[in-house]
């Protein structure tokens, strides 16, 4: 199994841990991994591209949150499920800065559960659009530097 | 620092959410919404949207939040507004527990 879907799958079990009382640092956790998997779901489609297998992991290391954060705001693809996945990484990166750093905000089962079922979600539309051309070049747009 | 057209219009953006709490009872009890910066400094409307407890004990309680979610994008023109749409849930049950004014 990838780490991506490992990270998913770890994000749905903390997000619902502790039926009655759930614990603030297994929802925070939840949501900061549902980014998470996102994110290296994205990063390792786009180093997939890389014909030198071996050079890999460090081209995945120069991705960058915020740079990704900027193609993903700025992505207007007419292809719908490539818009939401878009969307849903922007999302969650605000959600994974809160839930990482902001200890002001509470976080609450239903808040958590529906960040996890997004990052589900961009999963789920990211597998139908991958082989497309334009998620294709949503891919080199979270590389390359100068989206805006 | 370029302001969003949505800080001059609150108006219009008030009436668009009210408008859209009403379509969205009896699943939806409350809208409330702040116009901000996000982390990265881009501005954005922070959407927080309080689920009836009805709702929420439902099997498919995940499908309405996403309907809702997705209503309130369609309804909001957050291009042309110059932000970016967040939107948060909670249960009814949950904001009374808390009682986070932001919320209320």
């Amino acid at each position: 199994m990838a780490y991506h879907d490992d990270l998913l799958d770890q994000a749905d079990h903390l997000a619902v841990r502790d039926p009655k009382r759930p614990k603030q640092a297994n929802l925070r956790r939840a949501v900061s991994t549902a980014y998470y998997a996102l994110f290296h779901l994205l990063v390792s489609e786009a180093v997939s591209y890389w014909r030198i297998e071996r050079q890999r992991a460090a081209l995945a290391r120069s991705f960058d949150h915020r740079k990704m954060k900027g193609a993903c705001s700025s992505c207007r693809s007419p292809v719908a499920e490539l818009k939401a996945v878009a969307e849903a990484f922007v999302i969650l990166q605000q959600s994974r800065h809160l839930a990482d750093y902001d200890n002001s905000k509470a976080w609450t089962r239903v808040d958590a559960v529906t960040e996890v079922t997004r990052a589900r979600g961009a999963f789920a539309q990211w597998e139908r659009i991958k082989t497309r051309a334009e998620s294709q070049d949503f891919l080199l747009s979270l590389f390359a530097a100068d989206r805006r | 620092m370029t302001v969003p057209l949505a800080i001059s219009r609150q108006k219009e953006i008030a009436q668009i959410i009210s408008e859209a709490e009403a379509e969205l009872r009896p699943s939806v009890e409350r809208i409330r919404w702040e116009i901000g910066q996000d982390w990265t400094g881009d501005w954005a409307i922070f959407l927080r949207v309080v689920l009836s407890d009805a709702t929420v004990r439902r099997r498919n309680w995940l499908k309405k939040a996403r309907e809702v979610e997705a209503r309130l994008r369609e309804k909001i023109p957050a291009d042309e507004l110059g932000v970016f749409p967040y939107v948060n849930f909670r249960s009814q049950a949950e904001v009374e527990e808390l009682r986070d004014k932001a919320w209320m």
